[in-house]
């Protein structure tokens, strides 16, 4: 006999009644520990490989720094020459201070840029912004800045990032693929990017301490070096949980750090170096 | 703090996906449960040929078609289940939606000829707008069959 009426299929036969959160976030918790534990892996190779590479590659890739068309202005031309000039008798003056690797030279640059900034990069190339000299009101505070740098490009951390980022890079096209995972790469690539940034701010951490260690055997005293991340801190009104998404350890923190080791140092009031005149200079003629 | 918005949009976008994508589905499935009952009289079958007591019937095509779209979080829940492989539970239930909303629609439309049943039924099913591998998918699911109508 033909059925009269369609057969009730029973529930669960084509789908499953399992709960698709808890599984979605044990994956997610898997995906991200093992990303984190990757990328420690790979930070530690690029730590280790980093300062085995000869300064001469960083220097090649960067040559054209150098041909860098600079100011078109001919007036103010003149003023940011003599300007960069100073900033890099002051590097070389710190960079005696301390142990560089006989291959390193370290070249400073003036950034036309009103916001005060400072960084390294490949190459032992230091970028200075007017708007960094027009905040800061002496030679010691402007040290401890340039300090920072040069310590970023004594301990190799340009290249030692660059390598970081290729390497994750190559891992996310490798796990990621081609195919339509654009939301995996999201993931990924958020995750990564974020355990990349704490190991940007270890990095800061041990500039940091180098500066500090400069400035005291240039100068005898740190006075005045906090004065930059003084200005930022007024210029900034942050939240504590935003410094998790951060390259530079809080600025608070690092007021606090120079300032722990000014009072470590009992040095009583030594008088703060004057900027040099050229770059005093370059700020007038650029306004 | 440009990648805590990106990860804020893809919370916001996980949590939206989870709870609407949860709630029409659970809805979608008590629609299809209670319509499959009301057209139950109307017979599908996938045999070629009509049966001996539909032999004199007028036959006529019948379809029924849906197009469905993936939610954010399907897709998420997928992407990372396939990475270690296994059942794409995500992706199970939604089609199973499909196939039976689409058999039901046929239904519908044989239901309005005044069709007692349905023969040779078969599904087509194509992917619509994959956009080359970025954004959500959505497939559409076609049912056809021969709809057998009596003979006035």
């Amino acid at each position: 006999m033909r059925p009269r009426l369609n057969p009730k299929i029973p529930e669960g036969i084509n789908t499953s009644q399992e709960n698709l959160l808890v599984e979605v976030i044990m994956l997610l918790l898997a995906v991200v520990s093992s990303i984190v534990a990757l990328i420690v892996l790979l930070s530690f190779i690029a730590q280790i490989i980093a300062p085995r590479t000869p300064f001469r590659w960083e220097q090649s890739i960067t040559q054209w720094i150098e041909v860098m068309p600079k100011s078109k202005d001919t007036e103010n031309n003149s003023a940011a020459a003599n300007a960069e000039q100073a900033l890099n008798s002051l590097s070389e003056r710190l960079s005696k201070s301390m142990k560089l690797p006989a291959d390193i030279s370290l070249k400073v640059h003036l950034l036309e840029s009103g916001t005060p900034n400072a960084f390294a990069t490949l190459g032992g190339h230091i970028f200075v912004s007017t708007g960094l000299l027009k905040t800061l009101h002496s030679e010691n505070a402007l040290a401890m800045v340039l300090a920072h740098e040069i310590a970023h490009i004594k301990f190799r951390h340009p290249i030692q990032a660059l390598g970081r980022g290729a390497l994750f890079q190559f891992l996310l096209q490798l796990v990621t693929g081609s195919g339509n995972s654009g939301t995996l790469y999201n993931i990924f690539g958020h995750t990564g990017f974020l355990t990349l940034l704490s190991f940007g701010r270890d990095m800061e951490r041990e500039s940091d301490a180098e500066a500090v260690l400069i400035l005291l055997k240039h100068y005898g005293h740190l006075n005045g070096a906090d004065e930059f991340f003084v200005t930022m801190r007024q210029n900034q009104h942050k939240d504590a949980w935003k410094s998790f998404f951060e390259t530079h350890p809080g600025t608070e923190d690092r007021i606090a750090y120079i300032r722990a080791k000014i009072s470590a140092t009992s040095a009583t009031h030594n008088s703060l170096q004057a900027l040099d005149s050229a770059l005093d200079l370059v700020e007038s003629a650029l306004d | 703090m440009e990648s805590l918005i990106q990860l804020g949009i893809f919370v916001t976008l996980m949590v939206l996906g989870f709870i609407f994508g949860r709630r029409a589905e659970s809805k979608h499935y008590k629609s299809i449960i209670s319509r499959e009952d009301r057209y139950r009289h109307i017979l599908i079958t996938n045999e070629k040929l009509p049966a001996p007591e539909f032999i004199s019937h007028d036959s006529g095509m019948v379809t029924g078609n849906v197009v469905i779209s993936v939610d954010y979080f399907k897709v998420v829940a997928a992407g990372l289940k396939s990475l270690v492989g296994g059942r794409l539970t995500a992706y199970e239930s939604l089609l199973d939606r499909a196939r039976r909303e689409a058999l039901l629609r046929m239904q519908e439309n044989a239901e309005e000829l005044g069709a007692l049943a349905i023969i040779n039924t078969k599904f087509e099913t194509s992917r619509i707008s994959g956009n080359a591998g970025k954004g959500l998918g959505s497939v559409e699911v076609l049912a056809y069959g021969t709809a057998l109508t009596p003979r006035c």
